[in-house]
């Protein structure tokens, strides 16, 4: 079921809130021990806000919001008051908020119910949640496979149905590439247009918080509800609010829709390449004009995007010192003992590997030819993309270079995990879907990705409905459901449990 | 290579993070094999450009 028809029954009151709370808990409770989606599910508080939201639905209050009494699930890394929020790190591991983080507030007003905290890479470094002080998330379309990352585990529970929809993060595609891998919808909007105030800062120049859900329209409903102008967030654009659902509409005649080469010159898998061909051939049966073009500009984007993102994490991640937050060791004989063990202890192998890089393209011998030299880079990507954006309403790529990767797989072959694609969107601070395209040879699902221009979600959501009529939602075979002790032992089973 | 051990442990030092072993020797390799892949971006000409944080300047908002 949608989210938009489950918030329809409980306004018309033939379902009430702590019934859909407690139906979300019971599915999570028989799934999570397969699935592992959340690092905590936050049932008591959940059950208690179920009692005030259906007072707020009697007397009317959300008669016109779209997620009234709905659970959702918000990623570890944002911030909910009272509720533990690890980053999947140790150094994180009893650090408890004080306060809402903005997209929280706003998903709090309109009457959801936040059902828990989800799986992630450490601190959303990372495409598999492997990274995750908490254990690896799995794939509900095969639990040998990886969810994808750093979002892996808001993906999962959407796709394993846990929740109806799920706030993400996105630094390098880590909403998209994880909603690729668990054919669910996944939005990373224009920089600027969800607050990140309480979203705990990875590379804070690229980093946007977006929605994962079942279809377009909820998508779209909790990014409208996410977003707009938050005096907290320095970032956060101008605008009070952005109306989304009304691009809902099902038409692409006429839309000018653009292929960089450079996309297709990526190391993609043969089923991903040809999901995505016949999804360029359904937007040019639907009346959209579909080219080729040149965008090697582009070229550099994941090599630009590590120099950045590592640089700036080694500052956002060096409030993390035993003292002011986290995981204090206890073996320690002098103050910067304290310190280097706190945060030796408290950050994983991959943590360390990022600050450490870091560390390296910020010292005053590389700075420049570094540094300065990505930023160039970034400078030049975003002019790319706003040129191509004079010809072209949207440009189209796969979600993701392959699709859900084995778990204990060798991964060696695709050193580095994002894509030209993916990266260059956030260098260019640019919006972005990821939608369910078709599936592989495994049957597993493949994504499609939908770039706008800047502020130019509407255009994509157009884009993305349309396309998805022409294939609605699947949910995952082998889904474990209730009363049906056959799936369960054998999803069990093929989890080696 | 343009890590050695040593600066490994320099790095580690600034950043104020303790390391086993195990994990410098890993981290030489990846991080050399890490950087000879960044050094690919060098064969972007970027004359003329200057750093961005963010191409696109949004307007402060500054508290009344």
């Amino acid at each position: 079921m949608p989210a938009a028809q489950l918030a329809d029954l409980i306004k018309r009151r033939e379902l009430s809130v702590p019934e859909a709370v407690k139906a979300q808990l019971d599915a999570i409770s028989l799934r999570e021990p397969v699935y592992k989606s959340f690092i905590t599910v936050t049932a008591e508080e959940a059950l208690d806000e179920a009692v005030k939201v259906q007072e707020r639905v009697d007397n009317g209050e959300l008669a016109d919001s779209p997620l009234a009494g709905v659970p959702v699930a918000i990623k570890d890394n944002i911030c909910v008051k009272g509720i533990r929020t690890t980053c999947a790190s140790r150094i994180l591991e009893d650090y408890i908020p004080s306060y809402d983080a903005g997209a929280v507030e706003r998903l709090k007003a309109a009457g959801a119910i936040i059902i828990g905290k989800t799986n992630l890479d450490e601190f959303a470094m990372g495409g598999t949640t492997k990274t995750s002080y908490f254990g690896t998330s799995k794939n509900p379309w095969d639990p040998e496979r990886s969810p994808g990352g750093s979002s892996g585990g808001s993906a999962a529970a959407v796709a394993a149905e846990e929740a109806f929809a799920a706030l993400g993060s996105d630094t390098g595609g880590s909403i998209r590439q994880p909603a690729s891998y668990c054919g669910v919808v996944g939005f990373k909007p224009t920089y600027g247009t969800v607050s990140r105030y309480g979203l705990v800062p990875f590379a804070a120049s690229l980093d946007q918080i977006g929605p994962l859900a079942r279809n377009v329209t909820d998508c779209v409903s909790v990014l409208e509800v996410i977003s707009g102008h938050d005096p907290n967030d320095p970032t956060s654009a101008g605008q009070e609010r952005f109306d989304y659902r009304t691009a809902l509409t099902d038409d692409v005649r006429g839309m000018r829709i653009g292929i960089p080469k450079l996309y297709l010159n990526e190391d993609l898998d043969n089923d991903v390449r040809q999901c995505f061909m016949k999804a360029a051939e359904t937007f040019k049966s639907l009346g959209a004009t579909v080219d080729l073009m040149d965008l090697d500009e582009i070229r550099y984007s994941v090599q630009a995007y590590y120099v950045i993102s590592c640089a700036e994490a080694i500052s956002n991640l060096a409030r993390y010192d035993g003292v002011r937050y986290g995981h204090l060791s206890g073996d320690y004989e002098y103050l910067e003992a304290i310190y280097k063990k706190s945060r030796g202890e408290g950050f994983g192998y991959e943590v360390k590997r990022r600050i450490m890089l870091g560390a390296y393209v910020l010292s005053s011998g590389n700075y420049e030819a570094y540094y300065n030299k990505a930023r160039k880079i970034r400078g030049i990507i975003s002019r790319a993309y706003d040129e191509a954006f004079k010809k072209y309403d949207i440009l189209i790529s796969p979600g993701s270079h392959c699709t859900a990767p084995l778990l204990n797989g060798d991964t060696s072959g695709r050193k580095y995990q994002t894509a030209v694609f993916n990266s260059s969107v956030n260098l260019a601070g640019l919006p972005a879907v990821s939608i369910p395209c078709g599936k592989d040879g495994n049957g597993l699902p493949a994504g499609l990705q939908i770039i706008g221009p800047r502020f130019g979600e509407r255009a994509i959501i157009r884009a993305a409905y349309t396309f998805e009529k022409t294939r609605p939602y699947e949910r995952p075979k082998g889904l474990l459901i209730k009363h049906n002790p056959d799936a369960k032992t054998r999803a069990v089973q093929s989890d080696g449990l | 290579m343009k890590l050695s051990i040593e600066d490994i442990g320099a790095i580690s030092d600034i950043i104020k993070v303790s390391l086993t072993y195990e994990e410098e020797i890993k981290l030489l390799g990846d991080l050399n094999r890490l950087l000879e892949y960044i050094d690919e971006m060098h064969e972007q000409d970027t004359e003329g450009m200057d750093p961005v944080s963010n191409y696109y300047v949004v307007p402060r908002i500054i508290r009344e």
